[in-house]
């Protein structure tokens, strides 16, 4: 279907096969408003960030081809910092006929056991249909160690794959190790996905023998000629942020795959804030192959407006951020409050807390990108602030001015007029 | 009616902190640091000092973990040097004045020099002039040329925008290996050589260009 960028690609089933229940139940395309209003509402009162994307584009449609499509996608973020959850989905209205969705979810955790040294799990799913195709689905799960924090550092994870692929159901190890950096707005990432899949042997190589799972099994014993497929996906990276816009590169490589030839994909995203809440987006590139789901190698594009539902209302349009622009600025508020705004890029979680909050942590909420806010009292005057990242250690914000704080550490001097 | 006056008086007793009390105190500082603390509050508030900057000092120390005896340590210096920064500001300084004179002071500036710079005529941002003060010396520039960089600022009236760009220009020319005092004396000459503020759109200026051929 769409590949979006800093993620997998998301791909669907074959043609042939038992078509998707959930799209035979449903043909109608008015069907999914119901549904998909009735699943956003309550989201949306629980979001950290609640996002819905429509547009227009170019989709994966079946294992060799691709389609034009109207495409509606809603992403639904909640917490932050060392517990991330996140829930997408994406309905397809084809060209073609029929509609293709998608759901998929993640949930990652991480227990800092040491200076810079954190324990990760993350939970991954993922289903997929097209009509008249196999629906298809995989859920991952993978425990690993973090080094560094989130402007440097490196991973390293492990765990295992079971795949409802069109060959039948399958479980794979997996692994993966990355290493990311910050250098001012641009975040760089590099990371290498070790896999490996059974599937049908079609062509005349060295096959594999497998039994069959059961010698108890009713069915007549048949020795199905596998072979197993160990691959790597290497991929870098690059995320860049300048002001409104916000741009995302990646090129990857597949390697160690002895049935095929090495092959290679990239994607590129753009977004650009128009206004409080609403952006304009843009993706294109092309998919790798699917090995574990027989989908080949194709080209994406797709155009829309991202609308924020979480940041919408709250009147505070995003600050443009020259450099040298202090990470935290205040702002009248028409209540007797003040809004105060973080420029935090990168970040999943941001805290406050000063002598406006009697030094307790406050959280900010998600306003835009990179954009954090919250409204406080603050009375004009001179302030001590200290502000942490993802659950990091408390910092003087940067480009505020900063003194001891004769507790051994540092503070923010905040002025307020 | 009085019912009603002996009502609005029990409302206003319950609403109102007692001397010698605050409840943000009760549950986070220990009975004796408390008491310490307090006592401290008190003076302030005899000597017409502000006295929120001393609670909130408190609290600072309790969320950042301190021990009651360096929270109460803390807290004194901090009534000493809003002492010292009512005595060198004048009798009308405003609070956020005299809690941006002692963190000046608590950098290593002079009274004599913060008497100075209220002389010079900073007015309006003298508060803005004490902060960007304070935090030059934190960053290494000896406390009377930072006074000296930050009074030929409050000569020309300089504002928010100037006082930033002096710390960011003195912080970033530290970084790239320049010694503190020439940086910050050197960016206060350029900031205020024209008469017109020097704000580029696009943010403060990089280091000056090499002075190729010996001209200048």
């Amino acid at each position: 279907m769409v590949a979006r960028v800093g993620g997998r690609a998301h791909v669907v089933g074959r043609t042939a096969g038992r078509p998707g229940t959930l799209l035979r139940r449903c043909p109608g395309r008015s069907r999914w408003a119901p549904l998909v209003v009735a699943l956003l509402t309550p989201a949306a009162a629980v979001a950290q960030r609640l996002d819905i994307e429509a547009g227009t584009g170019i989709i994966r449609s079946g294992p060799a081809t691709t389609a034009a499509a109207a495409i509606l996608a809603p992403t639904l973020a909640i917490g932050g910092g060392d517990s991330i959850l996140q829930l997408g989905g994406q309905l397809a209205g084809l060209a073609t006929g029929g509609v293709a969705a998608e759901l998929y979810g993640t949930g990652a955790w991480s227990h800092a056991v040491g200076d810079g040294i954190g324990l990760a799990a993350r939970l991954e799913g993922r289903w997929s249909a097209l009509p008249a195709a196999v629906d298809v689905g995989e859920a991952r799960v993978m425990l690993g160690i973090r080094l560094g924090g989130p402007n440097r550092g490196a991973s390293a994870e492990i765990g295992v794959a079971r795949y409802r692929a069109p060959t039948g159901p399958q479980t794979a190890p997996q692994g993966e190790i990355a290493a990311w950096s910050v250098f001012g707005r641009l975040r760089l990432r590099a990371s290498a996905a070790m896999s490996a899949f059974r599937e049908p042997l079609t062509a005349p190589q060295e096959p594999v023998v497998e039994p069959p799972d059961s010698a108890l099994s009713s069915e007549p014993p048949v020795a199905r000629t596998m072979r197993l497929r160990r691959y790597t996906d290497a991929e870098l990276g690059a995320e860049w942020r300048p002001g409104r816009l916000e741009l995302h590169l990646a090129w990857g490589v597949r390697m160690r795959d002895a049935a095929s030839v090495a092959e290679s994909w990239g994607r590129a995203a753009a977004s650009y804030v128009l206004r409080d809440g609403l952006a304009l987006t843009a993706a294109a590139g092309v998919m790798p192959t699917s090995i574990e789901w027989g989908l080949r190698r194709a080209p994406f594009g797709r155009i829309g407006l991202r609308f924020d539902v979480s940041a919408a209302g709250s009147g505070v349009p995003p600050i443009p951020a020259p450099p040298g622009t202090p990470a935290l600025q205040v702002r009248n508020a028409s209540d007797g409050y003040v809004v105060l705004l973080a420029r935090v890029p990168g970040a999943r979680r941001v805290e406050v807390k000063g002598d406006f909050t009697d030094w307790q942590p406050v959280e900010l909420s998600a306003a835009g990108p990179d954009l954090w806010q919250a409204h406080l009292r603050v009375a004009p005057g001179i302030h001590r602030v200290n502000l942490r990242v993802d659950g990091g250690a408390w910092m003087v914000p940067p480009g505020l001015p900063s003194v001891l704080d004769e507790f051994g550490g540092m503070v923010g001097l905040l002025v307020v007029e | 009616m009085r019912w009603v006056a002996a009502a609005l008086c029990a409302l206003l007793a319950t609403a109102t902190p007692l001397h010698g009390q605050d409840r943000r105190l009760d549950d986070r500082l220990d009975a004796e640091t408390r008491r310490a603390v307090l006592a401290l509050v008190d003076s302030a508030r005899a000597a017409g000092l502000p006295t929120e900057p001393l609670i909130q000092k408190a609290l600072e120390g309790e969320s950042k973990g301190a021990t009651g005896e360096r929270i109460v340590a803390a807290v004194h210096a901090l009534l000493g040097r809003l002492r010292e920064a009512r005595g060198a500001l004048g009798p009308t300084a405003g609070d956020a004045e005299l809690v941006a004179g002692a963190a000046a002071i608590s950098v290593g500036v002079s009274a004599d020099r913060l008497e100075r710079l209220r002389r010079v005529g900073a007015g309006a941002s003298l508060t803005l002039a004490l902060v960007a003060l304070a935090d030059l010396v934190q960053r290494g520039v000896p406390p009377d040329t930072a006074a000296t960089a930050i009074e030929a600022l409050a000569r020309v009236r300089s504002g928010e925008a100037e006082y930033r760009m002096l710390r960011q220009l003195v912080e970033q020319d530290i970084r790239t290996g320049a010694a503190p005092a020439a940086a910050a004396l050197e960016r206060a000459r350029l900031i205020t050589g024209g008469r017109s503020p020097v704000i580029p759109p696009d943010g403060p200026p990089g280091p000056e260009p090499p002075n190729v051929g010996g001209e200048r």
